[in-house]
């Protein structure tokens, strides 16, 4: 049985149906990118999963099973001890994802308090070995700040700290590294992999750079306008696939010197 | 143009209160009709302070003149003084707003000095302190509201300009050579209509309770015209013998300020919809 | 908002002020009426043209405009704002008889305000097109659109005439004469102010924060008191202070409907008889306190606001 199971998923708002036939299987300890441009669907897929579709969306088609239990039918209280625990979001922005006039601590405590009781101190020690796990040094001067005075990559590191506190089996990443430059891009996505090397954890990695999709995914989804054109193993879609979609994605990676470095 | 057409027609809202605000627009002008030819300012003594009555459906007021003709003939004078204040206002307002974001430099210095003082200013002291040096009537009213209110126009418009001042399609403009006028009526005004429409609109029902309440306290509409507000004013005396007096006016005054905010409100859904 | 920011913003009051004072005397130095001719009027004495002209010279209006207006403002800098023609007292003395009465007035208005306002307009937001919300929004519609004089005078013919609970006529400044001008006021300014609110918690609830709050799986309820709410706070604060120094200058009508003994009653009053000084204290004296509230709140928003304090 595969950890997750997303069979022919359809999401629409309102009247408008965004993604038609969605179908993905994702095995424990798999990474699996999502490529597309934008307005794909690509980032409402994810969500749909979670369960944090905006406004009027909802899933008007198909399942979505995580690990054998249904999401689409879970209670309020089932969702809340599920997100944050056994499934995570990094979010393109992790800075935004905070409170602005709080410091990343309390928002931290804020969030370890809800899955644990134990006291503010201790939360607030877990946070910063969390942090100072994801190679970020001096982890309480981190969580004394607020998210705005630190850099992206510090940002993001952080995020990636939260998310993975609870070692979840699924980790899903919504665009975590468009928002960098480009060297700490390969850092953050170095760490992603140490994450499936070190805990197992499956992801579920959402981008429209075919590069990182590449790098990072084991299986590689393509959408377009809210379907899914091709997928298959990496080395199928960058090789094999005889899709004309696929291949303007990847002509249009750049080459240097007559070699594609995908 | 059909696409602009239906999304003001689908909004249900809109239609309604459309409709009702016509209706009121319709009394208005066909006031003598509806009154049945009845004069408001005419009466006799005789008839003074009766309760209402088959021949008068509001009754009379204290120098006998039949009320539901007042409040009929009452529609003409608040809803075209209101539309008068609020197209000063905008005009003004909007005008001045885009000079002072365009020009910037003491121009804008100076109008925006003169916005925080009519702003600091206790609106309604200074209405009435222009009504007394100017004289009481309806039109200087308008003056003195449209000279309290002009600020909150121009301070949006200015802030509505300088989001697109300094962008480079606007410096390319400038640098290719448009003239002055140019630059305000093409590029900067356009970036404004949308909000300031939307603010006149929705401000259209509170402009029409200040002049009720400038007329109210005597500094508007002069006896014998029939005004709403100063209607209610010489209801006052009255209040315990002859409420009909009071009620009455009022209630047009309320009525017409819903019909019209609720004309507004729908108004800012469809040219402004930011919920989703 | 560090001392530089406030000393600009100190200047700006002052240049406002020096504006207003200006216009004002302006103003009532180009009002028809006639101060030394209604000295005498007012006691029921018909005065003669020299009775008036001495009166004139006493009162030192025969001098130039901007003499007047000179020592005037050289007065008021002294803490001398002249005294009242109609009432034979100094102004300062007359502003502050009246001042506690509409200070209370406001500041009751503005609790009433506050408790029914805030929790109308979370509920609203929370129950974003639900019932409830709808509902809310129908009675602050029904609010803003009621004239508040009208409303005034209903309150009366029914509370005062019909059922006779309370007195029609406020003499004392007790808790009787205060409460239903201070409805009447509440009434309007609760309806704005939930909208308000209501805006206020949407937005904040659309914030980025909110989802990343909800995809780590803290409850809802946690959501909103801990984080949503005391964020709102922060435009809730200004409005408030725009609320309440509007207030302050907006009380004329309800006070003359209920025959409270308020500044806004008093500054119709001068302004009918063309008491200048009167009127010009009571434009100075308002218009400062504006300024001086709306000063407050921006320094105390500043300060409240992290992003504000440390991102300079």
């Amino acid at each position: 049985m595969s950890l997750l199971e997303i069979k022919n998923v359809d999401i629409s708002y309102g009247k408008n149906l965004t993604v038609k036939n969605c179908n993905l299987n994702l095995e424990k300890g798999e990474i699996c990118s999502i490529v597309g441009e934008s307005g794909s669907g690509k980032t409402t897929v994810i969500r749909a999963v979670m369960g944090l579709l905006p406004g009027a969306g909802r899933v008007s088609a198909g399942d979505i099973i995580y690990d054998g239990t249904d999401l689409l039918k879970l209670t309020r209280k089932q969702w809340r001890s599920l997100r944050g625990h056994d499934i995570s979001m990094i979010f393109q922005d992790s800075g935004a994802m905070m409170n602005q006039t709080r410091l990343i601590g309390d928002s931290y405590v804020e969030y370890i308090q809800t899955h644990e009781d134990i006291s503010k101190q201790d939360a607030w020690a877990k946070g910063i070995e969390m942090i100072e796990r994801m190679r970020l040094p001096d982890g309480d001067r981190i969580m004394r700040s607020y998210p705005f005075q630190l850099s992206g990559g510090q940002r993001q590191r952080v995020g990636i700290a939260m998310g993975m506190t609870y070692q979840p089996k699924l980790l899903l990443a919504d665009e975590p590294t468009s928002a960098l430059d480009v060297t700490t891009q390969a850092q953050i996505v170095r760490q992603f992999m140490e994450l499936r090397d070190e805990y197992g954890t499956s992801i579920i990695i959402v981008t429209h750079n075919l590069g990182v999709a590449a790098y990072m995914g084991d299986k590689i989804v393509v959408m377009k306008r809210g379907e899914v054109v091709d997928q298959g193993e990496r080395e199928y879609i960058l090789h094999r696939s005889t899709n004309p979609y696929t291949k303007l994605l990847l002509d249009a990676v750049p080459t240097l010197g007559g070699k594609r470095y995908v | 143009m059909d696409k602009k057409k239906n999304k003001f027609l689908s909004n249900k809202g809109f239609v309604l209160f459309g409709i009702l605000a016509l209706i009121i627009v319709l009394v208005a002008v066909f006031a003598p009709v509806l009154a049945g030819g009845i004069d408001p300012t005419a009466g006799s003594l005789a008839d003074a302070i009766m309760p209402p009555d088959a021949k008068h459906i509001f009754g009379t007021d204290k120098m006998g003149r039949d009320i539901y003709a007042r409040v009929l003939y009452g529609a003409r004078i608040s809803l075209a003084s209101t539309f008068a204040l609020v197209l000063v206002i905008f005009v003004i307002g909007t005008a001045l707003g885009v000079l002072s974001g365009y020009f910037g430099g003491w121009v804008d210095a100076v109008i925006m000095r003169l916005a925080d003082m009519m702003i600091a200013f206790p609106g309604l002291v200074l209405a009435i302190a222009v009504a007394g040096m100017l004289g009481a009537s309806m039109r200087n009213a308008i003056i003195a509201i449209a000279l309290v209110t002009w600020p909150k126009y121009a301070r949006m418009a200015r802030s509505l300009v300088l989001k697109v001042r300094h962008t480079d399609y606007v410096y390319a403009a400038i640098v290719t050579g448009s003239s002055t006028w140019r630059m305000l009526w093409k590029y900067m005004l356009p970036n404004t209509i949308t909000t300031l429409v939307i603010t006149a609109a929705t401000d259209i029902g509170s402009m029409m309770m200040e002049l009720a309440a400038l007329s109210f306290l005597g500094f508007g509409a002069q006896p014998p015209a029939p005004e709403w507000g100063s209607m209610l004013n010489e209801g006052r005396d009255f209040m315990q013998s002859a409420p009909w007096m009071m009620v009455y006016p009022g209630l047009a005054i309320f009525i017409t300020v819903v019909v019209f905010n609720m004309l507004g409100d729908n108004l800012r859904d469809i040219l402004d919809p930011r919920e989703e | 908002m560090n001392k530089n920011a406030i000393l600009s913003r100190l200047l700006q009051m002052v240049i406002v002020l020096i504006g207003i004072s200006f216009l004002t005397f302006l103003l009532t130095y180009l009002s028809p009426g006639d101060p030394a001719r209604n000295l005498f009027t007012a006691s029921g004495i018909m005065p003669t043209t020299e009775q008036i002209e001495e009166a004139r010279k006493m009162l030192g209006l025969d001098k130039p405009f901007f003499t007047q207006y000179k020592d005037w403002i050289l007065n008021c800098l002294q803490g001398n704002f002249g005294e009242s023609f109609m009432l034979h007292k100094p102004v300062t003395e007359l502003l502050l008889d009246r001042l506690w009465p509409t200070l209370k007035l406001t500041i009751a208005s503005a609790v009433l305000m506050l408790l029914f306002s805030v929790p109308l307009g979370v509920i609203s937001a929370v129950n974003h097109n639900k019932p409830i919300d709808y509902f809310v929004r129908a009675i602050t519609f029904f609010g803003v659109s009621i004239p508040n004089f009208w409303l005034g005078l209903m309150l009366i013919l029914f509370f005062c005439v019909k059922m006779r609970l309370l007195p029609v006529v406020s003499s004392a400044g007790d808790f009787k004469s205060l409460i239903l001008p201070a409805v009447t006021l509440a009434v309007a300014m609760t309806a704005k102010y939930t909208r308000q609110v209501r805006t206020a918690v949407l937005e904040e609830l659309h914030s980025d924060y909110v989802i990343g709050a909800r995809a780590r799986g803290v409850s809802e309820n946690k959501i909103l008191w801990g984080n949503v709410l005391p964020n709102s706070l922060l435009p809730l604060i200004t409005m408030l202070g725009l609320s309440v120094g509007s207030l302050l200058g907006g009380t004329s009508v309800v006070e003359i409907i209920f025959s409270y003994p308020g500044l806004g009653n008093l500054a119709v009053a001068a302004i009918t008889s063309a008491d200048y000084f009167l009127v010009q204290g009571y434009v100075l004296w308002v218009s400062i306190i504006y300024m001086v509230i709306n000063l407050i709140v921006d320094i105390s928003y500043n300060y409240i606001d992290p992003r504000m304090r440390l991102r300079r």
